[in-house]
């Protein structure tokens, strides 16, 4: 991986000295992107939650996770794990927002095709054309090739369309 | 008629909105578990540490909600700020073990169909363990080693142990000696023994003809990298260091000698 993420922990680097405002930093930064792709996967509930367990995770293992390579990298795989564990034992799978939620309008017809997508396919689709990412972004943040992605996407947008039929 | 791309461009909206009410859910409101100690004036002009306090905020509010699932620990985290930034900040527990399930609200889980007792430690592998199987047996090890077996066969075993709620606190695996292993199946392994707390994967010590031991070998390191519960035992390495005669000429097969010190591996990673 060799995107924002790791640009922006370097970059607050520079200019923090302490661990505390490195931290902060990558919690602004890098960990709110973190947060971006366990939402797109698992949904906002699981995926906020998740999110908070790996910063949390984070600071308390922040002197060995500051130096890697690819931090958040390696958060997301310990967040997928979490994830993995708790998907299982609350049989359950959320995406996204699993109660009404009243602002902005809901588009039910695009959350419920969203809820069918396969959740490689759904974090492809959320991430490139929901939160504005790159496809070189969503291959190193889901550790899989820029071809992946625009697989994934051409099959996710189809299944959308078809889906929602000619709604779109 | 709206496109789908800008219609998925308007759902950030929703998921944003979706996300800061969640966000918002888990900070502490009442200060029973976190208690937030201001040192200074907290001046607020500055975004990123406002943003950054909030991420922090939202970090407690994991704490909160691991501590009031486990009423034995300790009932405060004490959080210390400093214009607008966290300058201590002592945490409860990891995420592995912070991760306790999110039982649902409405209805209670069923519980896992059990069909014998749970198995503490367990090895499976193939023929290479299989022939250090009464050392294992000495260790305490219930050994599931077969010839000729592959990664997916082993996985069946391990899925099916999982689905019956027998797996226990130590699962060692050597699998991968008789063809390549999938990055699919690898990660559908580390699935199902992602709540044994020891896992410790063998890695492949195979000679250079056999193409497939280096790809193995890097699913297998890249799995305990990733795993917090997984640790990769450098059996490829340490095999050389192995006091007499160890291997059968196939250089991959453990003589007597070979297979007191494989055990001896194992139990060594796991503190036996």
């Amino acid at each position: 991986m060799g995107s924002g993420f790791v640009m922006s922990v370097e970059s607050s680097e520079a200019v923090m000295s302490t661990p505390s405002d490195r931290f902060a930093a990558f919690a602004d930064g890098p960990g709110a992107r973190l947060r971006q792709v366990l939402v797109a996967q698992h949904g906002v509930d699981l995926g906020v939650d998740l999110s908070a367990d790996a910063l949390a995770y984070a600071w308390e293992h922040w002197e060995r996770i500051e130096p890697m390579d690819n931090p958040v990298g390696y958060l997301y795989r310990v967040a997928r794990t979490a994830g993995r564990r708790q998907r299982r034992l609350a049989r359950r799978d959320v995406f996204p927002p699993e109660r009404d939620r009243e602002h902005p309008p809901f588009d039910i017809g695009l959350h419920r095709a969203l809820v069918a997508l396969p959740e490689r396919r759904r974090a492809c689709v959320v991430l490139v054309h929901v939160f504005d990412w790159t496809y070189a972004e969503t291959a190193d943040a889901l550790s899989v090739t820029v071809s992946v992605v625009r697989n994934e996407l051409h099959r996710g947008l189809r299944q959308l369309r078809h889906e929602l039929g000619g709604s779109s | 008629m709206i496109e789908l791309e800008d219609r998925l461009a308007n759902y950030r909206d929703v998921l944003d909105d979706a996300i800061g009410q969640r966000m918002a859910e888990r900070r502490p409101g009442g200060g029973t578990v976190v208690s937030v100690r201001d040192e200074g004036e907290l001046r607020r002009s500055n975004r990123a540490l406002v943003l950054a306090a909030a991420a922090l905020a939202l970090v407690i509010g994991g704490f909160v909600v691991g501590a009031q699932r486990e009423a034995s620990r300790s009932e405060q985290t004490a959080v210390t700020m400093r214009d607008g930034r966290v300058v201590a900040f002592d945490v409860l527990e990891p995420i592995p073990s912070a991760a306790p399930p999110i039982p649902p609200e409405s209805e209670p889980l069923p519980a896992p169909e059990v069909v014998g007792p749970a198995i503490p430690a367990l090895a499976i592998g193939d023929s290479v363990m299989l022939g250090a199987a009464p050392a294992l047996q000495e260790l305490g090890f219930a050994v599931d080693a077969t010839e000729s077996r592959d990664f997916i066969n082993g996985l069946d075993a391990a899925l099916t142990l999982e689905q019956q709620g027998r797996l226990g606190d130590t699962v060692v695996l050597h699998l991968g000696t008789n063809g390549p292993i999938a990055a699919g199946d690898m990660d559908r392994m580390m699935d199902a023994l992602s709540d044994v707390p020891n896992v410790v994967l063998v890695l492949n010590s195979l000679p250079a003809s056999y193409t497939y031991g280096d790809g193995n070998n890097a699913l297998m390191i890249d799995a305990a990298m990733t795993n917090p519960n997984t640790t990769a035992l450098y059996w490829n390495d340490l095999v050389d260091t192995c006091p007499g005669e160890c291997l059968y000429d196939d250089q991959i097969h453990l003589r007597p000698d070979g297979q007191e010190y494989y055990a001896a591996l194992i139990a060594n990673a796991l503190g036996l």
